[in-house]
């Protein structure tokens, strides 16, 4: 299970829970809320989630690709575990900027 | 048995209630009654709405014949008829899994809940009471036709597609290395390697090969595409073709993801990557070389039995164009042992949880190093065991030896 808890004026949101494919059509949405935000800066705050796959790794992807069309920025924060070490693996710090 | 007279209630002369398609209307159908009239007067109305295939039976046994030669997609059944009743007719019907599915609609005067409790349970799918109603006839023939057909349909798609995934995920396993090719690479340059291959409930987006690069070196490569299902599934084939294209082999493993990497970033649509991790081995010299593209950490065992997880860090494949994988340099002597697996290994649920990075390489540590490679690798993946047929993804295994 995804939780995702959008806060303040929808430019950042906290992900609880496993990001993974069956939750692709929850975090597309929560996406595009964030987008709509026009806020130079989307933070997704990682602290509680738990678990992402490669296909969770893409739908960061699919984020990042609309924010740059937009000028806007991810920020990733918070990663633990097995998610900072997917982030790592995959070099998502060349991709993202990344906060603890 | 009630009389025929008081059997007909409606005229026939009423229109039918909605249009119905020319493949429902020429649906075979079998009426068994013993009073003649009343095959007349279903007929009738039956015609009335459209339906022309139609076959009539006087009696149990009558209909059990027209039912083998006919195999209709309704059977509509009086209850009370000589010779084979309609109640030990369903019953045998259903007990019969060449007929178990065929709809039985049985008209019956018998009206107490007792009685049409004893119909259903006897298997029928539906009643219609007597004095029959012409209309209602209709509608609820019509709608088990309807329903029929279209689970039928559903079933021949369904093992149309099944029978399809089946030849398509047999031409995905061709495209894994050939077991001559890998008895040639023993023979020729001491690269001993067994691998596994478990597929998960569908096709999936796993790939690895081999490759002879020199005199003196061969490349092994790992591959996995994000998700699974057909579309990654397609992914593998698109790299064994860009694989098999190549002109010529990049000169290390970091040019080659680089070209992978180029290709991959026009073809995948956004969000698909792959990870990948490329070795060149060189047996007689007892060196490698490699890159990587975000894999998990393939485990390189030395000949004194210590294991060092490799660095497998970078961008996968496909995700920014013109990044650039540096290749990394390791002993790889006589007696090595290099280890490659997709992520399936470290994201399998076990009972403890996910196995893990740490997990991996604590199995590992602890494998009994004697016996055939295929030993050595079964040890590897042996949290698996007895959990093949429920992976949530891929799984490629591969164990390398410098033998």
């Amino acid at each position: 299970m995804l939780g995702i808890e959008i806060q303040d004026d929808s430019s950042r949101a906290a992900l609880s829970g496993q990001l993974v494919f069956s939750e692709n059509l929850a975090f597309r949405q929560a996406a595009s809320r964030m987008i709509a935000s026009k806020r130079k800066q989307l933070v997704l705050d990682l602290l509680n989630l738990d678990f992402i796959d490669s296909a969770g790794l893409g739908m960061l992807l699919l984020l990042r690709e609309e924010a740059m069309r937009n000028q806007q920025e991810v920020v990733l924060s918070n990663a633990q575990s097995q998610v900072k070490r997917m982030l790592e693996i995959s070099r998502f710090e060349t991709l993202f900027r990344l906060q603890s | 048995m009630s009389s025929p007279a008081k059997d007909v209630e409606s005229t026939v002369d009423k229109p039918p209630q909605r249009a119905l398609s020319p493949e429902i209307l020429a649906a075979p159908i079998v009426i068994a009654d013993d009073q003649e009239i009343n095959l007349k007067l279903i007929g009738a109305f039956l015609r009335q709405a459209g339906y022309h295939n139609l076959t009539f039976a006087l009696d149990g046994e009558q209909a059990l014949e027209a039912i083998a030669a006919k195999t209709p997609v309704l059977l509509i059944l009086d209850i009370m008829m000589p010779n084979l009743s309609g109640l030990e007719l369903t019953r045998m019907l259903k007990s019969d899994p060449s007929y178990a599915d065929l709809p039985v609609l049985v008209q019956t005067g018998l009206s107490s809940a007792k009685d049409r409790i004893e119909i259903f349970e006897a298997g029928a799918t539906d009643l219609v009471t007597k004095p029959i109603n012409g209309p209602e006839l209709i509608s609820r023939v019509s709608t088990h036709v309807e329903r029929r057909l279209l689970i039928k349909s559903l079933t021949e798609w369904r093992q149309r597609v099944r029978s399809e995934l089946i030849a398509a995920n047999k031409m995905q396993l061709e495209l894994l290395p050939a077991g001559d090719l890998l008895a040639a690479l023993k023979r020729d340059h001491g690269i001993d390697i067994a691998s596994r291959f478990i597929s998960s409930t569908e096709m999936g987006g796993d790939f690895w090969g081999v490759m002879k690069i020199g005199p003196d070196c061969v490349g092994v490569f790992i591959v996995d595409f994000t998700g699974h299902g057909i579309l990654a599934a397609l992914n593998t084939f698109r790299l064994h073709t860009l694989i098999q294209g190549m002109e010529q082999v990049p000169a290390s493993p970091g040019e080659f993801l680089g070209a992978l990497n180029a290709r991959l970033k026009q073809l995948l649509p956004l969000g698909q990557f792959a990870t990948m991790s490329c070795f060149y081995l060189y047996p007689e010299a007892g060196r490698m070389r490699w890159a990587a593209a975000g894999s998990p950490p393939p485990l390189l065992r030395d000949p004194a039995g210590g294991w060092t997880p490799l660095a497998s860090a970078g961008v996968p494949l496909g995700v920014v164009a013109g990044t650039v994988y540096p290749t990394s340099e390791a002993p790889f002597p006589k007696g090595s042992l290099l280890f490659l697996y997709s992520d399936a290994l470290t994201e399998a649920e076990l009972p403890r949880g996910r196995l893990g990075e740490e997990g991996v390489l604590a199995v590992a540590q602890g494998i009994d190093m004697k016996g055939s490679m295929e030993d050595r690798l079964a040890g590897l993946i042996a949290p698996l065991k007895g959990r093949e047929g429920s992976l949530d993804d891929d799984l490629t295994a591969i164990a390398i030896g410098n033998v």
